[in-house]
């Protein structure tokens, strides 16, 4: 247990030499992981490590349960792919101050590996604290940017709402039990409008720090302009600490929860995700697409966690475990892939200088390994088989359509709709990553920057091909990762999954009802016979005279790669369709005044609008508005005027004491 | 038959309170003040000897010194280096402020009846008088516009306070009265130093315009 504390916390003493702090946080991040993997498969968990402190009320006390010992996995899996990459790609960047950056960085990750550790209220809540503060000095890292500085001020923001909310939850749960400890919170006994105020309260409170629908506005704006490593770890596994709470309470604090609890989860984690994806496609920043996917997979994991919900209110305790290790194994995989993918926005970034798509192009030529591991990430966040990301959203799917055996008329009507609306998600990401791979990889390179790029360095190479590698093993061998969630499902619904659901070797099935069978090595294995048999059959028998031109010309012999395919040009026919969604405004416009008749160079802006944000920006400007308008009358600046206010407060107070207020 | 006595003295201060509304010389202001807290101190004394209490002599030594000498003798010499005499430029005129404050008064003597006070009560009058003086300084602070009236009105709210707090009961801890003369000189000084600095720099003795210097 000791051993463990001291390994989150090792790497913060090493920060005054940068290199060092990346170094030690990686094998401390290894050695966390394979503990955690250990422990939770040796079913040694449930230490606590306990530190009172002389304040009343704060105790701090660490519990490693095995939900607990995942999210430790979690974070130390990408840790340790993200603190490889720093190494390079902090001293290429050259950002200034590099010990504070590794100062923050290292007690940011101690900070995330304290938070799904705590098991005390107030401690869990200082962490929180800790972890949301820390990431936002490393979002506005690079503040002299104004961009920079709005995104992270956003993020506070609504961080901060979000911690509100988490706080009203707790300190309702206090008032019920008289204590601040998680051990007394299980599976306690609430009246049902606390209950429902508590569920409410930390599905907003969590829902804002993952990025849920509707509160998700500060996601696209924060994760862009972090660095690009940072913003790996928020995407991955910040907004995972959310998750990790939401499970904790559905699942293990609250009991009996009503049916609809979980419709609603449901419901939100559909529009998140349909919500995200859209707004994703319409966007040629690449960092700000991938948060936008951030949105859509949480979106996923929601969905997944709310049909376990639906399962576990109706006592159906198998069903939710596999609604449950749905959730979980989305968590996981999002973890890897889309910290993979940042990783490899910031290499293209690192090397063209651009975070702009529209700019790249051809770069599989001129950067092979990180390409090649970007569309690894790219496949698996598309829910393409043999990959991890098709795996866990095949569990989610089975576990929705498996909603049907709920006798409720109303879940009945809306979930194959759900089920649909995953179904459209998942088309709709696919479409988005061709065309990040398609404009951004393939073709000729657009611009000075990509045409100059190279290789990134080595522990760059290294840190994104270990996150691609975990990519292929969670895909093919996914029974790794339903045996570390099987100790969950047996702490939190008594049931173990992994014994339910693995029939036959290397293959997945649905429980009890023969619904559907899932084998990826089997199913990758035959799809690579295929395309070799196909491949035999067109050299036999197929046309086989080629002519070589350059990619997205359309075939023609040409050499200007402005007549290549754009990324606007590409989801323009969405954009269209959906126009009622998008609000897109698009403009041609000459760009030199005075050649408007005479050969004009004409430019071409799409910009879409998140709808949400209009509306956030609305509110906002009329509560600022009002109470701007309040306080100039309230607070004229005349000391008659304030001394009048004490004086007729003073009245108030005499006549309500007197009045019987106070006997 | 003592706390008639000590009702009469309350009686006196309340009226100099209101002789301190109607008075538009500061000369006169401060005279006022003086006589007042004279009466005060009076009022302390009568009880430290119904009582033999050590602290209450010491506390009515310390108002007569400090509130009925130190303090007018130093706003005199504040008014005297102003060369003001006149000032009063009152939001509310006297004769409205006589309503407002005879209101006070009716309506401090009605809330009163409604609040009982335990334990040994010296005289149970005094209490709405004293309310009614803190109110009247409290008054005198809202309504005229020179600072130093204003300052004069919160010395007569203090006054009502330390009245009360004697009269009442048979006083506060030493230790507390005292500190409340160190707050009453300390304000008292520091009030007339920035008063002093207000008319030297802006050349008008009046607090409204401190509301040009707002952000």
């Amino acid at each position: 247990m000791l051993i463990y504390i001291f390994l989150m916390v090792l790497p913060v003493l090493f920060f005054l030499k940068s290199k060092a702090a990346f170094i030690v946080q990686a094998f401390s991040s290894l050695a966390l992981l394979i503990f955690s993997a250990v422990l939770l498969l040796k079913h040694e968990y449930n230490s606590i490590f306990m530190f009172h402190s002389s304040l009343p009320y704060l105790d701090f006390s660490i519990k490693l349960d095995s939900l607990s010992l995942l999210f430790v996995m979690i974070i130390s899996t990408i840790s340790l792919g993200v603190s490889a990459y720093s190494l390079n790609y902090v001293y290429d960047e050259d950002y200034h101050h590099k010990r504070l950056f590794a100062f923050i960085y290292t007690a940011f990750i101690a900070s995330l590996l304290f938070v799904v550790t705590s098991f005390n209220a107030i401690s869990f809540l200082i962490f929180w604290e800790i972890m949301s503060t820390l990431s936002f000095f490393l979002v506005i890292y690079n503040y002299e940017n104004e961009e920079n500085r709005q995104g992270g001020f956003l993020y506070i923001f609504m961080t901060h709402l979000g911690t509100a909310f988490i706080m009203v939850a707790f300190i309702l749960m206090y008032l019920k039990t008289g204590s601040f400890s998680f051990e007394n919170w299980v599976h306690v006994e609430l009246d049902s409008s606390t209950k429902f105020w508590v569920f409410l309260c930390v599905l907003i409170g969590f829902g804002t720090k993952a990025g849920m629908f509707p509160l998700h506005v500060w996601l696209p704006k924060a994760h862009p302009v972090a660095p690009s490593n940072v913003s790996a770890l928020m995407s991955g596994v910040m907004i995972k600490t959310a998750i990790y709470m939401m499970i904790r309470f559905y699942f293990y604090f609250l009991s009996d929860i009503p049916w609809w609890y979980g419709f609603i989860v449901l419901l939100l984690g559909s529009l998140s995700a349909l919500f995200g994806v859209m707004y994703a496609l319409a966007q040629h920043d690449l960092k700000r697409l991938l948060a936008y996917h951030s949105i859509e997979n949480i979106g996923i994991i929601l969905m997944g966690l709310g049909s376990a919900m639906l399962f576990n209110s109706n006592h159906m305790p198998l069903l939710a475990s596999f609604g449950l290790l749905a959730a979980i194994f989305h968590t996981y995989n999002h973890a890897i892939f889309k910290s993979l993918l940042f990783l490899g926005s910031g290499a293209t970034f690192l090397k063209t200088h651009t975070k702009d798509m529209e700019k790249y192009g051809g770069l599989i030529k001129l950067m092979p390994y990180t390409a090649l591991f970007f569309i690894i990430g790219s496949i698996s966040i598309s829910a393409l088989p043999p990959f991890n990301g098709f795996v866990s959203e095949w569990l989610t799917y089975q576990s929705l359509l498996l909603n049907n055996k709920i006798d409720i008329n109303i879940i009945h009507i809306f979930v194959p709709l759900f089920a649909s609306m995953l179904a459209l998600t998942g088309a709709f990401a696919a479409a988005c990553f061709v065309k990040v791979i398609g404009i951004s990889f393939l073709g000729s390179p657009r611009s000075d920057g990509a045409k100059n790029a190279n290789e990134v360095g080595k522990y760059m190479i290294w840190g994104m091909g270990f996150l691609a590698a975990l990519c292929v093993l969670f895909g093919l061998f996914s029974h790794i990762v339903i045996a570390l969630v099987a100790p969950i499902t047996s702490l939190l619904l008594g049931v173990d999954v992994s014994s339910s659901t693995s029939s036959h070797l290397f293959m997945i099935s649905t429980p009890n009802f023969a619904f559907g069978h899932l084998s990826t090595l089997g199913l990758s294995i035959g799809f690579a016979v295929g395309i070799f048999i196909l491949y035999i059959l067109i050299k036999k028998f197929g046309n086989t005279k080629t002519r070589m031109c350059s990619t997205w010309g359309c075939g023609q012999l040409n050499n200007d790669a402005s007549n290549q395919y754009t990324a606007s040009g590409f989801s323009q026919p969405i954009r269209r369709i959906f126009a009622f969604f998008y609000h897109p405004k698009e403009k041609i416009y000459p760009t030199l005044r005075k050649k408007k008749y005479f050969f004009p160079t004409l430019e071409y802006k799409a910009h879409s609008h998140d709808g949400v944000e209009s509306v956030y920006t609305l509110v906002l400007k009329v509560f600022v508005k009002s109470s701007a308008y309040l306080i100039n009358l309230i607070e004229n600046g005349s000391i008659h005027i304030y001394l009048l206010y004490i004086l007729i407060t003073s009245i108030a107070f005499l006549v309500y004491a007197v009045r019987g207020g106070v006997n | 038959m003592f706390s008639d006595f000590i009702e009469l003295i309350g009686a006196f201060v309340l009226v100099l309170a209101i002789l301190q509304i109607t008075s538009d010389r500061l000369y006169f202001s401060i005279k006022v003040y003086a006589v007042q807290s004279f009466f005060v101190s009076i009022s302390i004394l009568s009880i430290g000897i119904y009582s033999s209490s050590f602290d209450l002599y010491v506390s009515s030594f310390l108002t007569l010194v400090i509130k009925t000498f130190i303090i007018p003798y130093a706003l005199f010499k504040t008014i005297d280096e102003m060369k003001i005499k006149r000032e009063i430029k009152a939001f509310v005129n006297i004769t409205n402020s006589l309503l407002v404050i005879s209101a006070i008064i009716i309506f401090t003597f009605l809330l009163t009846r409604y609040i009982n006070i335990g334990g040994s009560v010296i005289a149970k009058e005094i209490f709405p008088i004293s309310l009614s003086i803190i109110f009247i300084g409290a008054f005198i602070m809202v309504s005229r516009q020179k600072p130093i009236t204003q300052l004069i009105g919160f010395l007569t709210l203090e006054n009502g306070i330390m009245l009360v707090a004697t009269s009442v009961t048979y006083g506060m801890p030493l230790i507390v009265e005292i500190g409340i003369f160190f707050d009453v000189i300390v304000g008292a000084t520091m009030a007339s130093l920035i008063i002093h600095h207000i008319n030297h720099d802006i050349d008008d003795m009046d607090a409204t315009s401190l509301s040009d210097f707002k952000e």
